[in-house]
């Protein structure tokens, strides 16, 4: 009989620990797909100067809306990381969508070369942010489905695993640049 | 603009060609001519085949075996022995005979009767096919007697098994507006075993026919990505795990694993997905592979493609719209996935 106690806590402890350990892998999922938006993020950052030094050249007159994107940028950098984060990016696409109305108005800058370039690079770090966010709401899925399905929620609960929050578009994801490439 | 549209206003330029198809129409004729007489000296060849079964129609109460055998016995003097030997001989030149001829003449028939069709309908393709390509689709080369390498379909790992047996020809290769492709007519058949009344039996099972279409694909990405049909045996690849998107409509009809969870999302945007489930419609149970910045699509089809008729007029224009429909029903492919589409840093 004290064999089949034994044999039966024996069984437990393994699911514990399978248990355990599919939730610290989930959790580092999480950890790593969040990594991998601030990377993307810190790419469209990167892009920013440049695009703002092209288009000086070209459209003084939009000195106001230049300043907006650059400030937007450097308050997106500072919080970057941070549960913040979200809300200044927002703010970041929504500078980034105006400029992009403003350029409408010069023809000669959208047909060079390296403007064209640089909003293709801006277009590619917008979808890998977004292919980064839904990759990341998808291991939060995963890691949410463990700590809160029976049985598995027992294990998280006794170890203090915690419902994850997905990645919600912010107000500025109805804004974000839409490139308008010539020819 | 829609490639199906930009094809179809052009008329098929058969007047230019006129000399070609007076020489294949002679070409056909006596392609068809030789199969038939052919066809009526084989079987008048064919009862010299069964001359051996002679020696077992009964003459009086014995066959002609036995009394061929009888006979050289009592003429020879032979011993019971060698009576013996003399019947085995004549069974086994007998067999030889029966055998031997009847190789003989399916070869003979084949070589004289069967080859000329062949070479009429490869002459056809090489000539009328590859000039009506050049005419109708400008960036497209049509190779007939070229194919994609059975290691592509093998390496991808869209079916859980590999070929044992693979035939592809039928190649095009050339580019739609931005799009570079090369796509082929592919058979690929597996070696399976059955159990029959009388033990293991071995059989080729073909689990591809269709055509092997890739393209460039218009975005980097650095990750292997497959999407086949759910539901059906999928091949475990190391490093490649299951993919849940966020279409519940795209997760019902297709199973996706990728080496990347971000890289397979920037891949399959939700419009791509759309896009992919509208060739789907045309395709049911396509495969895709994204890989080296290229995506290989496998379109089932259940006829062969890109093949003429030898009891088809030579300048048959159904024949040639056909032909050319076939290849328009492919090419929209492209626009589809809206493959053409270069707002991304890939050019």
């Amino acid at each position: 009989m004290i064999e089949l106690y034994l044999l039966i806590l024996a069984g437990l402890v393994v699911y514990c620990i399978v248990v355990f350990n599919r939730l610290i892998g989930a959790r580092n999922s999480c950890t790593n797909a969040r990594a991998g938006i601030d990377v993307n993020l810190t790419r469209r950052h990167q892009l920013i100067p440049n695009l703002v030094a092209v288009v000086r050249g070209y459209a003084a007159h939009e000195q106001e809306t230049l300043t907006a994107v650059t400030r937007a940028r450097s308050q997106a950098i500072s919080v970057l990381g941070s549960s913040q984060s979200a809300r200044a990016e927002a703010g970041l696409a929504e500078a980034l969508a105006l400029l992009n109305v403003r350029l409408e108005a010069y023809p000669e800058l959208k047909a060079q070369r390296p403007f064209i370039n640089l909003m293709k690079n801006l277009t590619e770090a917008e979808e890998q942010i977004s292919a980064s966010r839904r990759a990341f709401n998808a291991h939060v899925m995963q890691m949410n489905n463990l700590v809160q399905q029976f049985p598995t929620l027992i294990i998280a609960s006794l170890f203090g695993f915690k419902v994850q929050e997905p990645f919600s578009a912010g107000a500025g994801a109805q804004h974000a640049p839409i490139v308008n490439l010539p020819g | 603009m829609n490639t199906s549209n930009r094809h179809n206003s052009k008329p098929v330029a058969l007047p230019d060609m006129k000399a070609t198809f007076q020489a294949l129409e002679k070409q056909r004729h006596q392609a068809i001519k030789a199969f038939w007489v052919t066809l009526v000296k084989s079987l008048l060849l064919l009862p010299l085949c069964f001359l051996p079964g002679m020696l077992f129609i009964p003459i009086g109460d014995a066959t002609l075996w036995q009394t061929v055998t009888e006979h050289s016995t009592s003429l020879f003097d032979l011993s019971t022995e060698m009576e013996t030997n003399f019947a085995m001989a004549l069974f086994m030149v007998g067999s030889v005979w029966f055998f031997g001829s009847l190789y003989l003449l399916i070869r003979f028939f084949n070589r004289r009767g069967r080859e000329p069709g062949r070479v009429y309908l490869r002459d056809y393709k090489t000539k009328v096919f590859s000039q009506i390509c050049a005419d109708h689709f400008a960036n497209l080369t049509y190779k007939p007697n070229s194919g994609i390498p059975w290691r592509v379909l093998d390496d991808s790992n869209l079916f859980p098994w590999i070929s044992d047996w693979y035939q592809s020809e039928d190649l095009f290769e050339g580019r739609v507006e931005h799009t570079d492709i090369t796509f082929a007519e592919a058979h690929a058949k597996r070696e399976r075993t059955r159990v029959t009344g009388e033990g293991m039996e071995t059989y080729l099972d073909s689990y591809f026919r269709g055509i092997i279409f890739i393209a460039d694909f218009h975005k980097h990405f650095h990750s292997t990505t497959r999407i086949t049909p759910a539901g059906e045996k999928l091949k475990r690849v190391r490093k490649q795990e299951s993919v849940i998107l966020e279409d519940p409509e795209f997760q019902s009809f297709f199973v996706t694993t990728s080496t990347d969870q971000s890289d397979v999302r920037y891949i399959l945007s939700t419009s791509m997905m759309r896009r992919i489930l509208c060739v789907h419609k045309r395709f049911p149970k396509l495969r895709i592979l994204f890989q080296d910045e290229k995506m290989l699509m496998l379109l089932p089809a259940h006829r062969d493609r890109f093949e003429p008729s030898l009891y088809k007029r030579a300048d048959c224009e159904t024949q040639i719209n056909s032909f050319i429909a076939d290849v328009e029903t492919l090419l929209p492919v492209v626009d589809e996935l809206n493959l053409n589409l270069r707002i991304w840093s890939k050019s």
